[in-house]
Protein backbone atom coordinates (compact mmCIF):
# COMPACT_ATOMS: atom_id res chain seq x y z
CA UNK A 1 0.00 0.00 0.00
CA UNK A 2 1.10 3.73 -0.72
CA UNK A 3 2.20 5.14 1.86
CA UNK A 4 0.06 8.58 2.52
CA UNK A 5 1.92 11.70 1.84
CA UNK A 6 3.05 13.68 4.73
CA UNK A 7 1.35 11.57 7.35
CA UNK A 8 -0.33 13.03 10.19
CA UNK A 9 2.75 14.46 12.72
CA UNK A 10 2.87 12.68 16.21
CA UNK A 11 2.29 16.56 17.43
CA UNK A 12 -1.18 15.98 17.12
CA UNK A 13 -1.22 12.61 19.03
CA UNK A 14 -3.22 12.47 21.72
CA UNK A 15 -0.74 10.44 23.64
CA UNK A 16 2.45 10.80 22.23
CA UNK A 17 1.56 14.70 21.57
CA UNK A 18 2.47 16.59 24.41
CA UNK A 19 6.12 14.48 24.71
CA UNK A 20 7.02 15.66 21.23
CA UNK A 21 5.87 19.19 21.29
CA UNK A 22 7.65 19.55 24.85
CA UNK A 23 10.85 18.18 22.69
CA UNK A 24 10.26 20.26 19.27
CA UNK A 25 9.51 23.33 21.42
CA UNK A 26 12.77 22.88 23.33
CA UNK A 27 16.13 25.19 21.54
CA UNK A 28 19.59 25.56 22.27
CA UNK A 29 19.64 28.48 24.40
CA UNK A 30 20.57 32.02 22.96
CA UNK A 31 23.21 32.55 24.93
CA UNK A 32 25.07 29.19 23.71
CA UNK A 33 24.56 30.17 19.92
CA UNK A 34 25.58 33.45 20.52
CA UNK A 35 28.63 32.04 22.39
CA UNK A 36 29.29 29.54 19.38
CA UNK A 37 29.18 32.76 16.79
CA UNK A 38 31.62 34.23 18.38
CA UNK A 39 33.77 30.99 18.26
CA UNK A 40 33.14 30.36 14.89
CA UNK A 41 33.87 34.07 13.70
CA UNK A 42 37.13 33.23 15.85
CA UNK A 43 38.55 30.54 14.52
CA UNK A 44 37.76 31.83 11.17
CA UNK A 45 39.77 34.58 11.58
CA UNK A 46 42.74 32.70 13.09
CA UNK A 47 42.92 30.40 10.57
CA UNK A 48 42.58 32.94 7.72
CA UNK A 49 45.08 35.32 9.50
CA UNK A 50 47.51 31.90 9.93
CA UNK A 51 46.78 31.31 5.69
CA UNK A 52 45.93 27.43 7.00
CA UNK A 53 42.43 27.48 5.25
CA UNK A 54 43.05 29.66 2.11
CA UNK A 55 41.86 27.35 -0.26
CA UNK A 56 41.28 23.45 -0.82
CA UNK A 57 43.73 21.81 -2.81
CA UNK A 58 40.93 19.42 -4.01
CA UNK A 59 38.53 22.02 -5.44
CA UNK A 60 36.73 19.35 -7.89
CA UNK A 61 35.97 17.13 -4.37
CA UNK A 62 37.51 13.61 -3.78
CA UNK A 63 34.94 12.06 -5.97
CA UNK A 64 36.38 13.66 -9.55
CA UNK A 65 40.16 12.92 -8.24
CA UNK A 66 38.85 8.94 -7.43
CA UNK A 67 37.58 8.88 -11.12
CA UNK A 68 40.82 10.36 -12.48
CA UNK A 69 43.33 8.57 -10.04
CA UNK A 70 41.63 5.27 -10.59
CA UNK A 71 41.67 4.88 -14.35
CA UNK A 72 45.44 6.37 -13.76
CA UNK A 73 46.40 3.89 -10.93
CA UNK A 74 45.36 0.85 -13.38
CA UNK A 75 47.40 2.36 -16.03
CA UNK A 76 50.14 2.12 -14.01
CA UNK A 77 49.83 -1.65 -13.04
CA UNK A 78 49.18 -2.86 -16.03
CA UNK A 79 52.33 -1.27 -17.41
CA UNK A 80 53.88 -2.55 -14.64
CA UNK A 81 52.55 -6.27 -15.53
CA UNK A 82 53.82 -5.73 -18.90
CA UNK A 83 56.92 -4.42 -18.19
CA UNK A 84 57.62 -7.87 -15.34
CA UNK A 85 56.33 -9.80 -18.49
CA UNK A 86 58.73 -9.02 -20.73
CA UNK A 87 61.64 -8.70 -19.05
CA UNK A 88 60.94 -12.23 -16.86
CA UNK A 89 63.36 -14.75 -18.11
CA UNK A 90 62.55 -17.55 -20.70
CA UNK A 91 61.07 -21.12 -19.55
CA UNK A 92 63.33 -23.66 -20.66
CA UNK A 93 61.93 -27.14 -21.39
CA UNK A 94 63.68 -30.39 -20.82
CA UNK A 95 63.66 -31.81 -24.17
CA UNK A 96 63.21 -34.92 -22.48
CA UNK A 97 59.82 -34.06 -20.56
CA UNK A 98 58.45 -31.95 -23.11
CA UNK A 99 55.69 -32.78 -26.04
CA UNK A 100 57.89 -33.16 -29.08
CA UNK A 101 58.32 -30.25 -30.35
CA UNK A 102 58.23 -27.25 -32.15
CA UNK A 103 58.36 -25.02 -35.07
CA UNK A 104 62.44 -24.81 -36.30
CA UNK A 105 63.07 -21.27 -36.98
CA UNK A 106 66.11 -21.86 -38.88
CA UNK A 107 69.06 -24.35 -38.60
CA UNK A 108 70.76 -24.08 -34.97
CA UNK A 109 67.64 -23.88 -33.38
CA UNK A 110 66.14 -26.09 -30.75
CA UNK A 111 62.59 -27.09 -31.53
CA UNK A 112 59.76 -25.29 -29.17
CA UNK A 113 57.09 -26.52 -27.45
CA UNK A 114 53.77 -26.73 -29.12
CA UNK A 115 54.04 -28.86 -32.31
CA UNK A 116 54.70 -32.19 -33.56
CA UNK A 117 58.11 -32.24 -35.38
CA UNK A 118 58.92 -34.95 -37.50
CA UNK A 119 62.42 -36.76 -36.83
CA UNK A 120 63.82 -35.50 -39.93
CA UNK A 121 63.32 -32.06 -38.90
CA UNK A 122 65.39 -32.66 -35.56
CA UNK A 123 67.73 -34.24 -37.48
CA UNK A 124 68.34 -31.40 -39.45
CA UNK A 125 68.11 -29.42 -36.11
CA UNK A 126 70.16 -31.48 -34.40
CA UNK A 127 72.74 -31.41 -37.11
CA UNK A 128 73.02 -27.83 -37.15
CA UNK A 129 72.64 -27.06 -33.37
CA UNK A 130 75.66 -26.29 -31.71
CA UNK A 131 75.78 -25.93 -27.87
CA UNK A 132 76.92 -22.64 -26.33
CA UNK A 133 80.90 -22.47 -26.87
CA UNK A 134 83.06 -23.66 -23.90
CA UNK A 135 84.22 -20.08 -23.29
CA UNK A 136 80.69 -19.27 -22.46
CA UNK A 137 79.83 -17.81 -18.99
CA UNK A 138 77.22 -20.37 -18.44
CA UNK A 139 78.59 -23.54 -16.60
CA UNK A 140 78.31 -26.11 -17.79
CA UNK A 141 78.11 -29.94 -15.61
CA UNK A 142 81.28 -32.50 -15.92
CA UNK A 143 80.63 -34.59 -18.44
CA UNK A 144 79.09 -38.24 -17.34
CA UNK A 145 82.21 -40.90 -17.08
CA UNK A 146 81.80 -43.79 -19.66
CA UNK A 147 80.08 -46.96 -19.23
CA UNK A 148 82.64 -49.44 -17.60
CA UNK A 149 82.23 -53.27 -18.73
CA UNK A 150 80.48 -55.32 -16.16
CA UNK A 151 79.20 -52.61 -13.86
CA UNK A 152 76.13 -50.52 -14.14
CA UNK A 153 76.90 -46.80 -15.00
CA UNK A 154 77.44 -44.88 -12.13
CA UNK A 155 74.60 -41.92 -11.46
CA UNK A 156 76.36 -39.00 -13.17
CA UNK A 157 75.04 -34.81 -13.44
CA UNK A 158 72.45 -34.27 -16.23
CA UNK A 159 74.01 -32.47 -18.71
CA UNK A 160 72.14 -29.29 -20.24
CA UNK A 161 68.83 -30.40 -21.93
CA UNK A 162 70.03 -28.83 -24.97
CA UNK A 163 73.58 -31.15 -25.03
CA UNK A 164 71.24 -34.07 -23.99
CA UNK A 165 68.82 -33.85 -27.20
CA UNK A 166 71.99 -33.65 -29.54
CA UNK A 167 73.44 -36.62 -28.00
CA UNK A 168 69.79 -38.44 -28.71
CA UNK A 169 70.17 -37.11 -31.81
CA UNK A 170 73.76 -38.74 -32.39
CA UNK A 171 73.01 -41.78 -30.96
CA UNK A 172 69.58 -42.17 -33.32
CA UNK A 173 71.65 -41.15 -36.20
CA UNK A 174 74.35 -43.51 -35.74
CA UNK A 175 71.91 -46.41 -35.17
CA UNK A 176 70.39 -45.62 -38.54
CA UNK A 177 73.16 -45.40 -40.70
CA UNK A 178 73.97 -48.87 -38.66
CA UNK A 179 70.84 -50.38 -39.56
CA UNK A 180 71.61 -48.70 -43.75
CA UNK A 181 74.42 -50.50 -44.01
CA UNK A 182 73.45 -53.26 -42.51
CA UNK A 183 75.41 -53.32 -39.11
CA UNK A 184 72.31 -54.62 -37.30
CA UNK A 185 73.75 -55.90 -34.19
CA UNK A 186 75.04 -52.58 -33.82
CA UNK A 187 72.16 -50.83 -34.52
CA UNK A 188 70.33 -52.67 -31.92
CA UNK A 189 72.78 -52.22 -29.55
CA UNK A 190 72.75 -48.42 -29.83
CA UNK A 191 68.75 -48.28 -30.17
CA UNK A 192 68.92 -50.05 -26.92
CA UNK A 193 71.35 -47.80 -25.14
CA UNK A 194 69.24 -45.01 -26.37
CA UNK A 195 66.13 -46.56 -24.52
CA UNK A 196 68.07 -47.13 -21.61
CA UNK A 197 69.71 -43.66 -21.31
CA UNK A 198 66.62 -41.59 -22.20
CA UNK A 199 63.55 -43.58 -21.62
CA UNK A 200 61.58 -40.16 -22.39
CA UNK A 201 63.45 -38.80 -25.42
CA UNK A 202 61.54 -37.63 -28.41
CA UNK A 203 62.94 -39.79 -30.61
CA UNK A 204 61.43 -42.54 -28.94
CA UNK A 205 58.54 -43.18 -31.36
CA UNK A 206 61.27 -42.77 -34.28
CA UNK A 207 63.29 -45.61 -32.47
CA UNK A 208 61.22 -47.75 -32.17
CA UNK A 209 60.41 -47.58 -36.07
CA UNK A 210 64.23 -48.37 -36.70
CA UNK A 211 63.64 -51.33 -34.55
CA UNK A 212 60.76 -52.66 -36.16
CA UNK A 213 62.44 -52.41 -39.61
CA UNK A 214 66.02 -53.74 -37.87
CA UNK A 215 63.58 -56.95 -36.40
CA UNK A 216 62.46 -57.01 -39.75
CA UNK A 217 65.75 -57.14 -41.37
CA UNK A 218 67.17 -59.80 -39.00
CA UNK A 219 64.58 -61.82 -39.91
CA UNK A 220 62.50 -62.17 -36.59
CA UNK A 221 59.05 -61.46 -37.69
CA UNK A 222 57.03 -62.36 -34.68
CA UNK A 223 58.99 -59.98 -32.84
CA UNK A 224 58.87 -57.35 -35.26
CA UNK A 225 55.09 -57.42 -35.94
CA UNK A 226 54.33 -57.95 -31.85
CA UNK A 227 55.61 -54.32 -31.70
CA UNK A 228 54.65 -52.89 -34.51
CA UNK A 229 50.81 -53.23 -33.57
CA UNK A 230 51.16 -50.93 -30.42
CA UNK A 231 53.31 -48.18 -32.73
CA UNK A 232 50.00 -48.24 -34.88
CA UNK A 233 47.99 -46.12 -31.85
CA UNK A 234 50.68 -43.36 -31.23
CA UNK A 235 49.07 -40.54 -32.16
CA UNK A 236 52.50 -38.75 -32.82
CA UNK A 237 53.42 -41.48 -35.66
CA UNK A 238 50.17 -41.26 -37.17
CA UNK A 239 51.97 -39.81 -40.55
CA UNK A 240 53.88 -42.81 -40.62
CA UNK A 241 51.23 -45.07 -39.91
CA UNK A 242 51.02 -46.59 -43.49
CA UNK A 243 54.79 -46.84 -43.62
CA UNK A 244 54.21 -49.17 -40.46
CA UNK A 245 51.13 -51.10 -42.15
CA UNK A 246 52.60 -51.91 -45.23
CA UNK A 247 56.15 -53.04 -42.81
CA UNK A 248 53.29 -55.14 -40.93
CA UNK A 249 51.85 -56.69 -44.26
CA UNK A 250 55.30 -57.74 -44.88
CA UNK A 251 56.10 -59.15 -41.86
CA UNK A 252 52.81 -61.47 -42.03
CA UNK A 253 53.20 -62.62 -45.67
CA UNK A 254 56.98 -63.78 -44.70
CA UNK A 255 55.30 -65.89 -42.01
CA UNK A 256 52.75 -66.83 -44.89
CA UNK A 257 49.50 -65.39 -43.01
CA UNK A 258 48.15 -64.07 -46.16
CA UNK A 259 45.09 -63.38 -44.91
CA UNK A 260 46.57 -60.49 -42.39
CA UNK A 261 48.88 -59.45 -44.89
CA UNK A 262 46.52 -58.59 -47.22
CA UNK A 263 44.26 -56.74 -44.83
CA UNK A 264 47.94 -55.02 -43.48
CA UNK A 265 48.57 -53.78 -47.33
CA UNK A 266 45.26 -52.85 -47.98
CA UNK A 267 44.89 -50.68 -45.35
CA UNK A 268 48.22 -49.31 -46.30
CA UNK A 269 47.18 -48.77 -49.09
CA UNK A 270 43.58 -46.68 -48.37
CA UNK A 271 45.44 -44.23 -46.10
CA UNK A 272 46.93 -43.29 -49.07
CA UNK A 273 50.46 -45.10 -49.63
CA UNK A 274 52.88 -43.46 -52.43
CA UNK A 275 55.53 -43.92 -54.70
CA UNK A 276 57.68 -47.01 -53.73
CA UNK A 277 55.91 -48.15 -50.48
CA UNK A 278 53.11 -48.38 -52.58
CA UNK A 279 54.34 -50.55 -55.35
CA UNK A 280 55.89 -52.64 -52.42
CA UNK A 281 52.43 -53.03 -51.17
CA UNK A 282 50.59 -53.82 -54.14
CA UNK A 283 53.66 -56.49 -55.03
CA UNK A 284 52.97 -57.77 -51.75
CA UNK A 285 49.18 -58.03 -52.20
CA UNK A 286 50.08 -59.77 -55.83
CA UNK A 287 51.95 -62.15 -53.73
CA UNK A 288 49.02 -62.86 -51.56
CA UNK A 289 47.25 -63.17 -54.66
CA UNK A 290 49.06 -65.99 -55.74
CA UNK A 291 48.95 -68.25 -52.90
CA UNK A 292 45.09 -68.10 -52.25
CA UNK A 293 43.96 -68.40 -56.04
CA UNK A 294 40.75 -68.97 -54.38
CA UNK A 295 39.86 -66.12 -52.21
CA UNK B 1 27.94 22.69 -17.16
CA UNK B 2 27.51 25.84 -14.25
CA UNK B 3 28.96 28.89 -15.61
CA UNK B 4 31.45 28.77 -12.32
CA UNK B 5 32.32 25.20 -13.38
CA UNK B 6 33.31 26.74 -16.98
CA UNK B 7 35.42 29.68 -15.48
CA UNK B 8 37.10 27.56 -12.77
CA UNK B 9 35.79 30.15 -10.52
CA UNK B 10 33.74 29.08 -7.77
CA UNK B 11 30.94 31.54 -6.63
CA UNK B 12 31.05 30.20 -3.48
CA UNK B 13 34.14 32.66 -2.88
CA UNK B 14 31.91 35.10 -0.80
CA UNK B 15 30.26 32.99 1.23
CA UNK B 16 29.48 34.93 4.15
CA UNK B 17 29.93 32.44 7.16
CA UNK B 18 28.51 35.09 9.59
CA UNK B 19 25.39 35.43 7.41
CA UNK B 20 24.45 31.69 7.20
CA UNK B 21 25.09 31.40 10.49
CA UNK B 22 22.55 34.21 11.19
CA UNK B 23 20.36 32.33 8.89
CA UNK B 24 20.40 28.84 9.72
CA UNK B 25 22.47 28.42 13.00
CA UNK B 26 19.38 27.79 15.20
CA UNK B 27 18.36 25.16 13.07
CA UNK B 28 21.23 23.13 12.36
CA UNK B 29 22.02 23.38 16.24
CA UNK B 30 18.23 21.99 17.03
CA UNK B 31 19.09 19.55 14.32
CA UNK B 32 22.52 18.59 15.98
CA UNK B 33 20.98 18.15 19.53
CA UNK B 34 18.46 15.89 18.51
CA UNK B 35 20.65 14.10 16.15
CA UNK B 36 23.63 14.00 18.78
CA UNK B 37 21.69 13.98 21.75
CA UNK B 38 21.62 17.48 24.55
CA UNK B 39 24.98 18.31 25.88
CA UNK B 40 27.94 20.87 25.83
CA UNK B 41 29.15 18.76 22.70
CA UNK B 42 26.69 20.48 20.48
CA UNK B 43 28.32 23.55 21.09
CA UNK B 44 30.89 22.27 19.92
CA UNK B 45 29.78 20.47 16.72
CA UNK B 46 27.68 23.50 15.93
CA UNK B 47 30.97 25.22 15.63
CA UNK B 48 32.71 23.01 14.04
CA UNK B 49 29.84 22.74 11.56
CA UNK B 50 30.37 26.32 10.18
CA UNK B 51 33.99 26.09 10.92
CA UNK B 52 33.75 23.30 8.17
CA UNK B 53 31.38 25.07 6.02
CA UNK B 54 34.29 27.84 5.82
CA UNK B 55 36.78 25.67 4.76
CA UNK B 56 35.16 24.01 2.42
CA UNK B 57 33.30 27.06 0.70
CA UNK B 58 34.66 26.18 -2.78
CA UNK B 59 32.90 22.54 -2.76
CA UNK B 60 29.11 24.66 -2.17
CA UNK B 61 27.13 24.88 -5.59
CA UNK B 62 24.30 26.80 -4.79
CA UNK B 63 23.14 25.63 -8.07
CA UNK B 64 22.96 21.73 -6.24
CA UNK B 65 21.63 22.29 -2.57
CA UNK B 66 20.27 24.92 -0.66
CA UNK B 67 22.56 26.37 1.56
CA UNK B 68 20.71 25.34 4.66
CA UNK B 69 20.91 21.47 3.00
CA UNK B 70 24.61 21.44 2.55
CA UNK B 71 25.30 22.95 5.82
CA UNK B 72 22.51 19.92 7.30
CA UNK B 73 24.77 17.58 5.47
CA UNK B 74 28.09 18.58 7.40
CA UNK B 75 26.19 18.65 10.11
CA UNK B 76 24.80 14.92 10.02
CA UNK B 77 28.10 13.86 9.35
CA UNK B 78 29.53 15.13 12.49
CA UNK B 79 27.00 13.47 14.43
CA UNK B 80 27.17 10.26 12.38
CA UNK B 81 31.08 10.28 13.45
CA UNK B 82 30.46 11.64 16.99
CA UNK B 83 27.52 8.74 17.17
CA UNK B 84 30.18 6.15 15.95
CA UNK B 85 32.85 6.82 18.31
CA UNK B 86 32.20 4.79 21.81
CA UNK B 87 34.80 6.80 23.29
CA UNK B 88 32.91 9.76 22.24
CA UNK B 89 29.79 8.37 23.58
CA UNK B 90 31.43 8.00 27.02
CA UNK B 91 32.23 11.64 27.03
CA UNK B 92 28.95 12.04 25.68
CA UNK B 93 27.76 10.78 29.11
CA UNK B 94 30.16 12.65 31.48
CA UNK B 95 29.03 15.75 29.76
CA UNK B 96 24.99 14.99 29.67
CA UNK B 97 26.22 14.30 34.22
CA UNK B 98 27.71 17.66 34.11
CA UNK B 99 25.00 19.28 32.06
CA UNK B 100 22.78 18.07 34.67
CA UNK B 101 24.36 19.28 37.66
CA UNK B 102 25.19 23.04 35.88
CA UNK B 103 21.51 23.28 35.66
CA UNK B 104 20.31 26.50 36.64
CA UNK B 105 18.26 27.25 39.82
CA UNK B 106 14.62 25.09 39.94
CA UNK B 107 12.09 26.42 37.15
CA UNK B 108 8.56 26.35 37.99
CA UNK B 109 6.46 23.41 37.71
CA UNK B 110 5.55 23.78 34.36
CA UNK B 111 8.85 23.98 33.04
CA UNK B 112 9.96 21.04 34.99
CA UNK B 113 7.73 19.09 33.45
CA UNK B 114 8.51 20.29 30.04
CA UNK B 115 12.20 19.56 30.44
CA UNK B 116 11.49 15.94 31.58
CA UNK B 117 9.04 15.22 28.82
CA UNK B 118 11.71 16.90 26.40
CA UNK B 119 14.61 14.57 28.20
CA UNK B 120 12.39 11.26 27.64
CA UNK B 121 12.01 12.09 23.69
CA UNK B 122 15.85 12.98 23.74
CA UNK B 123 16.41 9.56 25.34
CA UNK B 124 14.26 7.68 22.92
CA UNK B 125 15.48 9.36 20.03
CA UNK B 126 19.61 8.67 20.98
CA UNK B 127 17.75 4.90 20.73
CA UNK B 128 17.11 4.63 17.38
CA UNK B 129 19.02 3.96 14.17
CA UNK B 130 21.09 7.32 12.83
CA UNK B 131 18.80 6.94 9.38
CA UNK B 132 15.21 6.85 11.28
CA UNK B 133 16.46 9.55 13.63
CA UNK B 134 17.23 11.77 10.97
CA UNK B 135 14.00 11.59 8.90
CA UNK B 136 11.73 11.75 12.88
CA UNK B 137 13.97 14.84 14.21
CA UNK B 138 13.19 16.45 10.84
CA UNK B 139 9.43 15.79 10.80
CA UNK B 140 8.40 15.26 13.63
CA UNK B 141 10.45 17.96 15.47
CA UNK B 142 11.26 20.55 12.66
CA UNK B 143 8.20 20.43 10.86
CA UNK B 144 9.61 19.47 7.36
CA UNK B 145 7.40 18.07 4.58
CA UNK B 146 8.60 15.22 2.93
CA UNK B 147 9.60 16.41 -0.41
CA UNK B 148 12.14 18.78 1.79
CA UNK B 149 13.36 16.06 3.65
CA UNK B 150 14.14 14.07 0.53
CA UNK B 151 15.99 17.05 -0.75
CA UNK B 152 17.91 17.43 2.49
CA UNK B 153 18.85 13.59 2.55
CA UNK B 154 19.18 13.17 -0.78
CA UNK B 155 17.13 9.70 -0.96
CA UNK B 156 13.66 9.33 -2.70
CA UNK B 157 10.71 10.27 -0.77
CA UNK B 158 9.18 6.59 -0.33
CA UNK B 159 12.36 6.07 1.50
CA UNK B 160 11.47 9.11 3.79
CA UNK B 161 8.28 7.50 4.72
CA UNK B 162 9.37 4.18 4.77
CA UNK B 163 12.22 5.08 8.07
CA UNK B 164 9.33 7.56 9.54
CA UNK B 165 7.39 4.40 9.30
CA UNK B 166 9.87 2.27 11.14
CA UNK B 167 11.13 5.71 13.22
CA UNK B 168 7.65 5.91 14.78
CA UNK B 169 7.10 2.28 15.26
CA UNK B 170 10.04 1.85 17.23
CA UNK B 171 9.89 5.60 18.90
CA UNK B 172 6.16 4.60 20.45
CA UNK B 173 7.60 1.69 21.74
CA UNK B 174 10.39 2.97 23.07
CA UNK B 175 8.59 6.10 24.94
CA UNK B 176 5.76 3.52 26.33
CA UNK B 177 8.66 1.65 27.96
CA UNK B 178 10.74 4.49 29.14
CA UNK B 179 6.75 5.34 31.01
CA UNK B 180 6.08 2.52 31.88
CA UNK B 181 3.58 1.59 29.95
CA UNK B 182 5.02 -1.64 27.85
CA UNK B 183 8.46 -3.19 27.30
CA UNK B 184 11.32 -1.44 25.14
Amino acid sequence: MKAPRNPRRLIHDPELGCLVRAAAESRLEPERLERSRQEILGRIAEAEASGRTVRPILRTGPRRVLQAAVPLLLLVCATAGALIWLARPPTRMRPETAAPAAPARGRGHPPAAGRDVSIDELLEIGSGYEPPPTGAPRPEPPAAPGPVAGLAPPPAPQPAPSARLQEQIALFRKARRAAHAGDLDQATGLLDELARRFPKSPLGAEARVLRVEVLYRQGRYPQAIERIEPLLELPELAGKKAQLLRLLGDAWLQLGRCERATDAFRRALGLGLQGAEARAARRGLEQCARRQPDR
Amino acid sequence: MALHAVLDMPLSDGLDIAALFAEHGEFIANVIRRLAGPGSHVDDLVQETFVVAHRKRHRFDPERAAPRTWLYGIAANLCRRHHRSAHRLARLRARLVTEQTDEPAPAPDQEVLRRQQAAVVHEALARLPFKQREVFSLYELHNLDGASIAAMLDIPEGTVWTRLHHARKRFERLVRARLGGGPA
